[in-house]
């Protein structure tokens, strides 16, 4: 299996898991989707929320085994983007998600 | 003065009789010199085979090294009018310390802070002891008289001035409660080579925020050089951890909250797995929920808990068994240390000591400060206890208990977090001011004085609003491993000191 990433029609990017024998301009919207997860919870606004999980995509931050290790990257992330949000709020909803409900 | 040349003016020699200890004054001798040390590290022998390919040769196939001898230290003293002191060490046979410190721009008398560095000779006894021509026949013969001792220690090593910094920066987002050192010194013959402290976890509280992010384990193999995080996903959002202590192969965390203890190979934390945790709650107790661990050999650890309650565990798989369920006190138990499988020693509220002198039975002991909270202890020997207060004071016993003495810290620390010895003779108080600023206290004299680290010369400390636990490196007492809350009170910190 490999990640592939496509965009939504929406604008939104995805990583999906695809199998090693999916070739390049086949879709990948029959296979599962890796992340990011919803980031709607955190109440940005609609331009805000896909500039955010974008840029997270496009950073291979897509859940939260893929954050680990990388506090300073999303920090950066944030700032460039000019979000005023706490990377625990980010990484929250990653392991909230990733874990599942406790 | 890293790389200043060191000249033989630049030293003094300081003697401790009886050996370092809180009550034993280092004695400065100014009339003194060390003469050249010998310290043999073990023969080298070949083991060797004959050549396949040439008869009457042999080949090399192995070597091992004797265990390293004694240190030798000739030393030389001015004979005075008074009586002499090295004299009455020979005579009295009992085992001292002899420090060489070497400095340049510092008062040499000054023991704390008159050095650059420090040659540190343990377990000391005097194999001879001599003099110089005593008298003159001649006025060419005239000349100063002095004491020739050769002194014979168990071991020697160095000690120099401090330096901290903060490392895992950008990895540590919340506070560090426990941070504990996993590595083993070895030459690769059975894992990779290391020098025994390289291999370092620290554990990171839950984040407390919405959403909430786990409590993990912060880890390296390469002295914070690179960093590994692990979410403890055994435990729920908001579920804090009290203590982590490396077991063996795993790292332990115990949690208050979970009444439960949680385990991981140290292998699996370190090599990036997602769900490497399992969590085991078979023997914890309600009422007894854990605050404290410390472990001695992958058979024997001791958790301590609320109620006074203390468990045992020979391995974290299979949980706990009740050591004493609150029959010595029924305080809660806030810190522990064992000084060897039979000795250990546990801290509380409301004064709280209890201890075994055989790793099963608890006594309770009266503590140093009646109605105050007791947050740290550590052991320096089986009856040499430190303890720490919720109120800033730290106190020492040599008899288990029986009398306590309270040991001043510049600075007015208004919390001990934790009291630690690295080896016999260099140890460190973790504290923290009202402010509140961590303090970290050095002593390099079994306790007798204590002194800010850093110096203030050197650098300063990282800020931090306090530091909660360290841990040390074998053999080295010049590295130090530290973790707590930074100063703006919600995110971590990692300090590292050497």
């Amino acid at each position: 299996m490999k990640h592939m990433i496509y965009t939504d029609n929406e604008g939104f990017m995805w990583v999906a898991i695809v199998p090693d024998s999916l070739k390049e301009g086949q879709s990948p919207l029959a296979y599962p989707v890796a992340g990011p997860p919803d980031l709607s919870v955190l109440g940005l606004s609609q331009e805000d929320t896909k500039r955010l999980h974008n840029g997270l995509v496009e950073k291979g931050m897509y859940n939260a085994p893929a954050l680990l290790g990388r506090r300073k990257e999303l920090m950066q992330l944030l700032k460039s983007l000019g979000l005023k949000l706490s990377i625990f709020q980010i990484i929250g909803v990653f392991q909230q998600t990733y874990y599942g409900d406790r | 003065m890293a790389d200043t040349i060191v000249k033989s003016g630049s030293s003094r020699i300081f003697t401790i009789q009886f050996r370092a200890r809180h009550d034993h004054a280092p004695m400065f001798h100014g009339f003194a010199v060390a003469g050249s040390l010998d310290y043999g590290q073990g023969d080298v022998t070949s083991i060797e085979v004959p050549d396949p390919t040439r008869y009457n040769a042999w080949l090399t196939a192995s070597e091992f090294q004797g265990a390293a001898d004694r240190v030798t230290l000739p030393l030389t003293f001015r004979l005075t009018y008074d009586l002499s002191e090295v004299l009455k060490l020979a005579k009295l046979r009992c085992a001292f310390d002899v420090q060489v410190h070497l400095g340049a721009c510092t008062d040499p008398r000054d023991f704390d802070l008159g050095y650059e560095k420090v040659q540190v000779f343990e377990n000391a006894l005097i194999s001879s002891y001599g003099t110089t021509d005593i008298g003159a026949m001649s006025g060419d013969d005239q000349a100063g008289i002095d004491e020739e001792v050769e002194i014979s220690a168990r071991t020697m090593y160095e000690i120099i001035p401090m330096r901290y910094s903060e490392v895992a920066a950008g990895y540590v987002g919340q506070e560090i409660v426990a941070i504990s050192n996993g590595d083993e010194a070895g030459c690769g013959d059975c894992a990779d080579p290391s020098d025994g402290c390289s291999k370092i976890f620290a554990l990171a509280n839950a984040a407390g925020s919405s959403p909430g992010v786990l409590a993990e384990v912060i880890a390296t193999d390469d002295g914070f050089s690179t960093v590994v995080e692990s979410p403890i996903n055994t435990l729920t959002w908001d579920d804090d951890v009290s203590d982590g202590a490396a077991v063996s192969d795993s790292y332990v965390v115990i949690s208050n909250e979970t009444n439960s203890l949680h385990y991981a190979t140290l292998d699996d934390i370190l090599d990036g797995e997602t769900d490497p945790w399992t969590e085991v709650n078979t023997g914890f107790v309600i009422g007894g929920e854990p605050n404290a661990i410390v472990s001695v050999s992958p058979l024997d650890t001791w958790i301590v808990g609320d109620g006074g309650y203390v468990y045992f565990s020979a391995s974290p798989a299979d949980g706990v068994e009740v050591m004493d369920a609150g029959s010595a006190t029924a305080e809660d138990l806030h810190d522990v240390d064992a000084y060897d499988t039979d000795n250990i020693v546990a801290v509380g509220d409301n004064n709280a000591v209890v201890y075994t002198l055989d790793g099963s039975t608890f006594s309770a002991v009266t503590g140093p400060a009646d109605g105050v909270d007791l947050t740290a202890v550590s052991m320096r020997g089986e009856k040499e206890w430190w303890v720490g207060t919720a109120d800033g004071k730290v106190y020492v016993t040599t008899d288990r208990g029986e009398h306590w003495t309270e040991k001043g810290l510049k600075g007015s620390p208004a919390t001990i977090q934790k009291i630690g010895w690295s080896n016999e003779t260099v140890g460190f108080i973790a504290a923290a001011t009202v402010a509140p600023a961590a303090r970290l206290y050095r002593t390099i004299n079994g306790g007798y004085s204590w002194t800010l680290d850093p110096r203030a010369t050197i650098g300063i400390l990282p800020a931090a609003d306090r530091i909660n636990d360290f841990t040390f490196c074998p053999d080295d007492p010049n590295k130090i491993y530290a973790g707590g809350l930074a100063d703006d009170a919600q995110d971590g910190i990692i300090i590292k000191g050497q």
